[in-house]
């Protein structure tokens, strides 16, 4: 017997935890549940919003710099010993 | 899923061996992400800066002393670092520094959000601040799971084992997660649109 499709089933394939055949089956699902469908379009509009969020998240040049800074001279005084 | 020519792991061998801009290549790639994992457990721009200057630093220091050894797996290595970091901040300090606004703006110090903000459209900005509250104000099991799974990147499997529940109950959180935000977005969107109608 077919497992049923679920939300976690949904949300593991969203987040591209499926092997092939599960992907198979879910996209089948997805193609004959609008229901489903809907829902997992909600997940991924939900997940794309979350992405944006981390893009317009953006340290400063200068934590950057200064990481930076520290990894050469980190680097360095390994080197001389 | 984006592609990257050259992998997290090569990189690491490269930046072993002297290679500067390799580890340069690194930061580039993850930083925004360690970033927003740190911010949305302090709320505060200025302390996520340091505290991630303070995981870098110990990323080099693990990394440069041939200590590392979860290769190919960068980003949710470091990002547990932050993660860890972050908590401990809280845990010396002791103290809870949210400061949510009616509208969802100035919880954090924007500054350093201000580069990207004079070129984003104002509303897409506003949308990111809301849902950035929003994520703050979930319960704190699906927030954990949240950001273990979106900005860390570890599986439902390792969230499940690092946070000591069933790989169920994390697809659950998760689950419950993104409906409550879906929600409450949606709402929040609505209420927007009656705002607007009415005047």
């Amino acid at each position: 017997m077919k497992k049923r499709i679920n939300q976690d089933d949904l949300l593991k394939y969203l987040y591209n935890e499926v092997n092939d055949q599960q992907k198979k089956e879910i996209e089948n699902a997805l193609a004959q549940n609008s229901e489903l469908e809907e829902q997992f379009f909600d997940f991924l509009d939900m997940k794309k919003q979350l992405d944006d969020v981390s893009k317009q998240n953006s340290p400063s040049q200068t934590s950057i710099n200064n990481i930076l800074k520290f990894s050469k001279s980190f680097g360095k005084d390994k080197l001389k010993k | 899923m984006r592609k990257y020519k050259i992998g997290d792991s090569e990189l690491i061998s490269q930046y072993k061996k002297g290679k500067e801009k390799a580890f340069e290549v690194l930061i580039d790639r993850h930083k925004n992400k360690i970033y927003t994992t740190i911010l949305l457990i302090v709320k505060d721009s200025e302390i996520a800066e340091d505290l991630l200057q303070e995981t870098f630093i110990k990323a080099i220091k693990t990394i440069q002393s041939g200590r590392y050894n979860e290769e190919g797996k960068f980003l949710p290595w470091i990002s547990r670092i932050a993660h860890n970091m972050a908590i401990d901040y809280f845990r010396k300090k002791k103290r809870n520094p949210t400061i949510v606004m009616e509208d969802g703006s100035n919880v954090f110090n924007t500054l350093a959000f201000a580069e990207d903000s004079f070129e984003s459209n104002q509303i897409k900005s506003e949308t990111h601040a809301r849902l950035r509250v929003l994520i703050q104000n979930l319960p704190d099991n699906q927030r954990e799971v949240l950001m273990m799974r979106h900005y860390m990147q570890l599986s439902f499997q390792e969230i499940a084992e690092f946070t000591g529940v069933s790989i169920n109950t994390a697809l659950g959180r998760m689950r419950y997660a993104l409906i409550n935000l879906r929600k409450q977005m949606n709402q929040i969107e609505k209420n927007y649109e009656k705002k607007n109608q009415s005047r």
